[in-house]
């Protein structure tokens, strides 16, 4: 017998089934309810209105946001920001952003591993937790959110969402799923020298948030 | 791991001992129990929460074949494979092989407890490949070469300053000769010497927080990002997970971490909850080529089986050590194996055998903390109790014991000699040590008054006849 099945009857007869080990077709209609029509637990309620609760939550947790008037503004927001904090280097940008009128040379596509900085679009922000959501994609490749030491994020007005459950009905509702998402609540940290906080572990040590007006 | 549970009682008498592990303890202490206070009362939907909870993962176990055939269908989908390995040797085996058929020659390791369960470095060194910890903890005690002594902080046993000693002491290769002792730096080096790890690394290995039956994918959570970077750089990506992980839905999965990391670190979110599935698309520009998952059962069954069912709702978030006084004493290496605290007292002796690990059930005293303080709700005094039945009955325990207990439970079954028996000890407990209020040394119990003194009772009288008293 296979270890497959092994365990399956292990299962089934730790759980008393009179007909053995199951099969697909056995499913019984409460396990089918609930892997269709997902039920939403009980939320945690927002403490104050939704993109409030958000830049707390996201203050909370080291990750600075800046609000501008339209996305036209990304360009110069990014470049204050790296003159602000004096961070030079490579800039890579995921192509859903390339279309903005740079002023620097940047890269396109994903990480390159020699980056100091990347700048990406997001799926959607969490208020809840202050997360930034991003899906994978030939758009959004995934490297951008992990190996650069800084970590821009454009986030629109409308993508923000109250709880995590929202993300997941807007994966549901598209046509194809990425292979991963990613909900990013703040520079990476440890805490496992002496149980003391230190940011930039492995992803990036600092992360802003430009919070575009609007649709 | 070989289990080492056997000396528990030596173990800890040493680590009492232990200065070094001493201050090391005392940060956790102070830091894990006041933060996971404030994160749990600034939600006060928590009990709703972690009733639901309960209730969820009650439905799962119920129904755990049936959720495990929707996730290996979901996960097929996606492209992925599914192997099952009934124990731990097995799921190295298998682990080995798919690294050895990727042509690994390194392998970039997230943190997995059912990973250790399995020894799979040790099993990947025996095959010649090198397995790289990259979570900062694990990758401190594999310099080290000890096991973790946490289930959430690998190295909370160590020092800054023993961190810092190991680092010198390996780094050298790379070329950093100088020593250095700031946390910030130290945390920087690892950074950097692991990222080239991660770049060469050609396979991925990492646990699973929860396996989505909905979707096949699995939910990832850490603080580094390290087990995201080992999921998405090498070309192949394992997942190792127990059975119980699996979960209905994502929904479902939002409800678990809304408890996880606050009850783990206190943490209202973790810096990283990925949920990932399959290998990459094909119009994606990076992830993994290939993508497997092993889901281990080792003795899980055994559990579902029987009367430590509840024990398969644990989510590994170490609140339970975190305020357990005997694991902030002793530490997590006195366990002996891979978990330490009271889910490892109820663990290690369904994993390993009871008879390997007899004194575990032992060292608790049953204050409750634990109980209350699990986000699932496990009744982990009730199932050492349970576990203390067995090493009873199956004459595990010294034979000391088992007379006082039997000289105890022939009273005990005679209320009216009990209580005349109780009371006249007590009255002569208050002479001969009521002046003073406490007992320097007890007949028969001389060990035990070694390290404390006796309390005396404050009144000549027991609690029972107090109580009646008080009632009346």
């Amino acid at each position: 017998m296979s270890s497959r099945d092994a365990i399956l009857n292990r299962v089934s007869s730790a759980l008393n089934r009179e007909e053995g080990k199951v099969q697909l077709a056995d499913r019984p209609a409460s396990v089918t309810q609930r892997l269709q029509s997902p039920e939403i637990h009980t939320q945690p309620e927002l403490p104050t209105t939704q993109i409030e609760t958000l830049i707390k939550n996201m203050e909370t947790v080291e990750m600075s946001v800046v609000r501008l008037q339209s996305e036209a503004d990304v360009v110069n927001a990014v470049d204050w920001y790296l003159e602000e904090h004096g961070i030079d280097g490579e800039l890579s940008v995921s192509p859903s952003l390339a279309h903005l009128a740079w002023t620097k040379k940047v890269h396109s596509g994903p990480a390159t591993g020699t980056e100091a900085t990347s700048v990406t679009s997001c799926f959607a922000a969490i208020a809840e937790t202050g997360s930034i959501a991003l899906k994978s994609g030939a758009d959004t490749p995934a490297t951008l959110n992990f190996l650069p030491e800084n970590h821009l994020v454009v986030l629109k007005e409308s993508q923000v969402v109250d709880h995590l459950e929202a993300v997941w009905d807007s994966m549901r509702a598209q046509s194809s799923q990425p292979r991963a998402i990613n909900l990013v609540t703040g520079p990476s940290r440890t805490g496992d020298i002496e149980q003391t906080i230190e940011l930039g572990a492995h992803g990036p040590r600092r992360m802003h948030v430009m919070l575009v007006a609007g649709e | 791991m070989k289990a080492q549970s056997l000396q528990f009682k030596r173990n800890a008498s040493d680590a009492l001992h232990d200065e070094n592990l001493k201050l090391a303890m005392s940060f956790a202490k102070t830091g894990f129990i006041g933060k996971r206070a404030a994160a749990v009362a600034a939600v006060p939907q928590w009990q709703t929460i972690r009733d639901e909870a309960r209730e969820l993962k009650n439905h799962v176990l119920d129904n755990l074949d049936h959720y495990l055939l929707a996730y290996e269908e979901a996960v097929i989908r996606n492209g992925g494979t599914v192997h099952w390995a009934q124990d731990g040797e097995e799921a190295a085996k298998i682990i080995v092989d798919l690294c050895t058929q990727a042509n690994a020659k390194t392998v970039a390791k997230g943190k997995s407890m059912v990973g250790e369960e399995a020894s799979i470095n040790e099993a990947l060194e025996e095959a010649g490949i090198e397995p790289i910890e990259t979570d900062l903890g694990e990758y401190i005690i594999q310099l080290a070469k000890e096991p973790p002594s946490h289930i959430i902080a690998p190295a909370v046993h160590k020092t800054k300053e023993q961190v810092s000693e190991l680092f010198h002491e390996h780094h050298q290769q790379y070329g950093r000769q100088e020593k250095i002792t700031d946390r910030a730096a130290l945390v920087h080096e690892a950074r950097v010497i692991l990222r080239e790890k991660f770049r060469h690394a050609d396979v991925g290995i990492t646990g699973a927080n929860f396996l989505v039956a909905e979707t096949g994918q699995h939910v990832l959570v850490t603080n580094e990002g390290n087990g995201d970077l080992s999921s998405i750089l090498p070309r192949t990506q394992i997942v190792i997970a127990g059975i119980e992980k699996v979960v209905p839905n994502l929904n479902d999965a939002s409800c678990l971490l809304r408890m996880l990391a606050r009850s783990a670190t206190g943490q209202h979110f973790s810096n990283y909850t990925s949920v990932m599935g399959g290998p990459k698309k094909a119009e994606d520009t990076d992830g993994p080529d290939a993508f497997h998952v092993v889901l281990v059962d080792n003795h899980r069954t055994d559990m579902l089986a029987g009367d430590l069912k509840e024990m398969l709702r644990c989510f590994r978030c170490g609140a339970c050590m975190n305020h357990c006084p005997v694991y902030g004493a002793v530490g997590g290496h006195a366990y002996g194996w891979v978990y330490p605290g009271p889910m490892g007292s109820v663990l290690t002796p369904v994993m390993v055998g009871i008879e390997k690990a007899p004194d575990l059930p032992h060292a608790c005293t049953l204050n409750g903390r634990c109980a209350e303080v699990c986000p699932m709700s496990i009744p982990l005094p009730s199932l050492l109790r349970r576990h203390r039945q067995t090493t009873f009955e199956k004459q595990l325990q010294s034979a000391h014991s088992r007379y006082g207990l039997k000289v105890w439970a022939f009273f005990a079954k005679r209320p009216i000699v009990y209580r005349t028996l109780t009371g006249l000890s007590v009255r002569f407990l208050k002479l001969i040590g009521g002046r003073r209020g406490y007992l320097k040394r007890l007949p028969l119990a001389g060990g035990w008054t070694k390290g404390r003194n006796l309390p005396v009772p404050q009144h000549a009288q027991t609690f029972m006849a107090l109580y009646r008293k008080q009632q009346s």
